[in-house]
């Protein structure tokens, strides 16, 4: 435990020393490994992208156009002035990563945020032995615990049915990078047709351009003036909720997809008529069950509640602390926020 | 009970009256005349009282969680609601019940305090004869847990 750390906390961001490179950094930097494309992982302004090849479409469609990115597979190692570099599945979004870096013998990984549910607009997490974990904690209380994915599509599915019954519109709102896909990929399409908002639909595309197979969408903003919306789901961010943009569809039911909908009081607070749990974050069984199974001898809790993850993870005797940064995890859209996430960033996106 | 979960369900996932209405007139048109009382006793927001203290609740729900107090006082913390707090820290239940609202509340959760009534004179018997005549019969039982006494009236 003599070594050094391969890792510390700098103004700029998450730094590794010995191989002169940030990960996720949140002031610009010459050397930037992204773990994925959300705005508080994914910021412009770097010198120099490394990120994992999936995702590469994905990235560039958020980072300046004239980005100098380089890209390697997942498990492909680089040497980066002796600190071993290489990126593995994170089954967050498309292209997400986790970062492993190896220099004598010392073995760190940096998760960004992920998932271990199996889905089919990502690669499926892999787990990677290490020493020093330093992990996400956006959903770690343990009254965070999700469904199966299955179970939450049909609820979805069903909801959309009656609403379809009832001549009502299906108001969906989920954020534009990674929920909408995910929700796209495991409804059933054959129930009616599915709209998209303007910031949704660019992000589609950029999922589709890269491989993954999604259900047909229609951007709003390209429909002819009169369209009706009955019967039909409409896919769109959070900030979409309560504009003059949602006017135009009648009668609507509204519902939200995320995690935070497993509290009550946050779904009531957003007005919405059904909430569904949908996370591409891990819950507390699959926090607690990852940082176990990489066998480190210390965690480092970057966001969320990590107050709480390291007070529960040093009683049962794991070597627990906190870095401060400013990644967000899935935030609840309740409480303003100095950067803006994926639902509330897309300006040039939005249809009207 | 599983029909009075289902209008509560549907009460809570519509923001709209008519809606509510519609649930409700359909959950009255086909319960039973107690299952009604009951019902409209809970959705006028009323609830039986001293059936248990709340620490003990807690407390009870921590130990079936595996969780630490502090833990509980966290979530409690996001959540902002002990029932929904302990509802969402237990874990999921594998068996499920074909009991009326009524069989419910009679039998099962009256019971609860049936001990407390026989030693505080206090409380008075404010829902009906029904939990006298649990507080009475479970007199035999010399146990204070309310755990107790409701196993002995299944």
């Amino acid at each position: 435990m003599s070594k050094p750390d391969l890792v510390k906390l700098t103004d700029a961001g998450l730094y590794c020393e010995q191989g002169d490179f940030y990960i996720d950094p949140w002031r610009p930097v010459g050397h930037a490994i992204i773990t994925h494309a959300h705005a508080d992982h994914a910021r412009p302004g770097n010198t120099k992208y490394l990120a994992a090849r999936s995702g590469e479409r994905l990235l560039r469609s958020r980072l300046e156009p004239t980005a100098s990115i380089q890209t390697v597979e997942y498990g492909e190692t680089l040497e980066v002035s002796g600190v071993r570099v290489s990126l593995h599945p994170a089954g967050h979004v498309l292209g997400s990563a986790q970062v492993r870096l190896e220099k004598d013998g010392q073995v760190w990984v940096v998760s960004g945020d992920y998932k271990t549910e199996d889905e089919l607009t990502c690669a499926s997490f892999e787990l990677v032995p290490c020493h020093t974990f330093i992990t996400e904690s956006t959903f770690g209380l343990p009254i965070f615990r999700w469904k199966e994915q299955a179970t939450v599509f049909d609820e979805i599915n069903r909801w959309w049915k009656a609403n379809q019954e009832a001549g009502k519109a299906s108001l969906l709102f989920g954020y534009a990078l990674g929920k909408a896909q995910r929700i796209l990929s495991g409804i059933d399409a054959g129930i009616g047709p599915i709209y998209t908002h303007g910031a949704v639909e660019k992000i589609t595309q950029a999922y589709r351009e890269s491989g993954i197979s999604l259900a047909d969408t229609t951007y709003v903003g390209a429909l002819a003036k009169g369209t009706k919306f009955s019967g039909s789901l409409i896919i769109a961010p959070p900030s979409a909720q309560a504009t003059p943009w949602t006017r135009v569809f009648g009668t609507v039911s509204t519902a939200f997809a995320s995690g935070w909908m497993r509290i009550r009081g946050t779904r009531r607070r957003k007005s919405v008529d059904r909430g569904f749990v949908l996370s591409d974050h891990a819950d507390w069984v699959e926090l607690n069950r990852v940082i176990k199974e990489t066998g480190a001898e210390r965690v480092i809790v970057t966001h969320g509640y990590s107050g709480e993850m390291v007070r529960w993870l040093r009683e049962t005797g794991i070597n627990a602390s906190a870095f401060s940064t400013e990644f967000e995890g899935e935030r609840d859209e309740l409480q303003p926020s100095q950067t803006e996430a994926d639902s509330e960033s897309e300006p040039e996106g939005a249809s009207q | 009970m599983k029909a009075f979960t289902d209008l509560y369900i549907a009460l809570d996932e519509t923001t709209k009256t008519n809606e509510k209405v519609a649930a409700m007139r359909s959950y009255f048109q086909s319960a039973s005349p107690e299952d009604s009382a009951w019902a409209i006793y809970f959705l006028t927001g009323r609830k039986p009282k001293q059936l248990m203290q709340i620490p003990k609740l807690v407390a009870l729900a921590i130990a079936a969680a595996g969780v630490p107090e502090w833990m509980f006082s966290e979530c409690y913390d996001a959540v902002g609601d002990t029932a929904e707090t302990i509802a969402l820290l237990l874990p999921s239940s594998s068996k499920s019940s074909e009991l009326s609202l009524t069989e419910w509340v009679r039998d099962r959760i009256l019971t609860l305090r049936a001990p407390a009534n026989k030693t505080r004179s206090k409380v008075s018997s404010k829902h009906g004869r029904n939990s006298t005549i649990r507080s009475a019969s479970s007199t035999t039982s010399s146990s204070p847990e309310p755990s107790e006494s409701a196993s002995h009236s299944n």
